[in-house]
């Protein structure tokens, strides 16, 4: 009996807490949105069942959360070192290591920032720019958009964060996820479960959240506006471009360095013609391996006693804000260009320029049609949507620049 | 809310973001207008090498090079043109 009691201490049922359930029911409302709606399904079902495997409870000794990657045994600050035998009977010295859980390794490239860069290669080996490279006034619409990440970085420094964690928590406005999780494990690592949970979900939300605040901020004729058609874009301008733009952007913001310059690498494999091979790997088994471990290690990282304090919720409600000013900030810069301009933006587009690439394409594509079925928007909105990319991991670069210690 | 936690600096870094950000896409942008000029006035001083610009790759080659040889058979055993 004491044997079973004993064991049954050590199972999930003994130590599960009000806040594990209320983490698990998250985790299948994700993958019950992502199956039911279509809401982001690659990020959300392994984010989903991360969440869920997160907040399974285990006994300490075990060992088995994102929290344990490893580590050097220390003592009085000298490193401990054991004799270990080889096959031969000879004798080596090495240091004392406590291995890491699995989770914990497959945690390691969120927080040290690699998994980011390496989404951001794969998309950058699926984005065509020929789009923007027709339109190019509609490229100051991604950076209207990035107001919501700076006035959010002010509105956190209200609520009492610090520098750092309001930094990576503005970022948000961006709508990117790689690029909230790279921030994130730069600035504020204690805080990124919530920052990108908060990120991925309203990027799942763009159908939702976006249209009424454009709607709210056009009027019907406005929304009635046609575009031209993008131009033909020639093959060397798609082959200068992706090497120009990576000169232009971190000569500028150098903390942007590692996620536009593998953005705009995968971009040359794609457009160059002579890397297929290479540009067809990053777009579909690398991006989606990253994805696949990116989302769930995330997920897994969110247990209930790290993930249900005050600050998430304070993330959330930012999140949420940060969204909004974005979407608002573009839609407002399209209405002013318009008064400079002959040839008229439809102001719907503005709101393109948070990155989420092509949801937020699709939404302005939508709400466009529902005023007139006839116009279409989607590939002058994909313009806005590809250089808030870029603006979001300039923004990215400079917040890291300036407040890493 | 405590607004006093906003310094100069916070507001300082926020607009000099801003303006790094929309300096940076405006020079993209500014790069984008001019890259087809640019193109255009080097290939009147440089013009591309014949052949350069056929985007034909391997492939089309081989396939291109099978046909005319097909071709090329069938009209020298029949004396007409293939099908």
């Amino acid at each position: 009996m004491d044997n079973f009691l004993q064991f049954f201490g050590t199972t999930g049922f003994a130590n599960l807490t009000v806040g594990n359930v209320v983490m698990i029911a998250i985790g299948i409302a994700f993958i019950t949105l992502a199956i039911r709606k279509h809401y982001e399904p690659l990020l959300l079902v392994p984010i989903g069942m991360g969440v869920i495997v997160g907040n399974i409870p285990f006994s300490k000794d075990m060992r088995l959360g994102v929290d344990n990657q490893g580590a050097i045994v220390v003592e009085d600050g000298r490193v401990l070192t054991e004799t270990i035998k080889d096959h031969d009977g000879a004798q080596s010295e090495r240091v004392r290591y406590i291995p890491g859980s699995v989770l914990g390794y497959l945690y390691f490239g969120v927080s040290q920032g690699i998994f980011p860069p390496l989404i951001f290669l794969g998309i950058g080996a699926m984005t065509d720019f020929s789009t923007m490279l027709s339109n190019p006034r509609l490229v100051l619409l991604g950076a209207a958009a990035q107001i919501g990440v700076f006035l959010t970085f002010l509105g956190a420094l209200s609520l009492g964060f610090t520098e750092q964690e309001s930094g990576a928590i503005g970022i948000i406005g961006g709508a990117d996820g790689p690029t909230a999780i790279f921030l994130s494990a730069k600035l504020a690592p204690g805080l990124l479960g919530a920052i990108a949970i908060a990120a991925y979900s309203y990027m799942a939300l763009v159908p939702v959240i976006q249209p009424p605040i454009m709607k709210l901020l056009t009027t019907r004729r406005e929304r009635r506006i046609r575009m031209k058609p993008p131009r033909e874009v020639s093959k060397t301008e798609r082959i200068v471009f992706p090497i120009a733009a990576f000169l232009i952007c971190t000569m500028l913001a150098p903390g942007a360095l590692v996620l536009i310059g593998m953005l705009f690498f995968g971009n040359l494999l794609k457009e160059c013609g002579v890397t297929e091979r290479l540009a067809q790997s990053a777009r579909t088994s690398l991006i989606d391996i990253v994805t696949i471990l990116l989302g769930f290690s995330v997920g897994a990282s969110t247990a209930a006693r790290n993930f249900l304090q005050r600050e998430s919720l304070l993330i959330f409600g930012l999140g949420a804000v940060a969204f909004a000013i974005a979407t608002a900030g573009g839609v407002i810069f399209a209405k002013v260009m318009n008064l400079f301009l002959k040839e008229k933006i439809n102001p719907l587009v503005g709101a393109a320029g948070v990155s989420a690439v092509p949801d937020s394409a699709r939404v302005v594509e939508m709400v466009g049609l529902q005023e007139d079925p006839e116009n279409h928007l989607l590939m002058q909105a994909m313009a806005p949507n590809v250089a808030g990319v870029l603006g979001s991991a300039v923004a990215a670069g400079i917040l890291w620049s300036a407040l890493t210690n | 809310m405590a607004f006093d936690n906003i310094s100069a600096t916070h507001l300082q870094l926020a607009l000099t973001g801003m303006t790094v950000v929309f300096a940076a896409l405006a020079m993209i942008a500014a790069f984008i207008y001019l890259l087809p000029h640019v193109l255009s006035r080097l290939e009147v001083v440089a013009p591309p090498a014949s052949g350069a610009s056929s985007s034909t790759n391997g492939d089309e080659e081989i396939a291109a090079a099978i046909g005319f040889a097909l071709h090329h058979h069938e009209t020298q055993s029949t004396g007409q043109p293939g099908r």
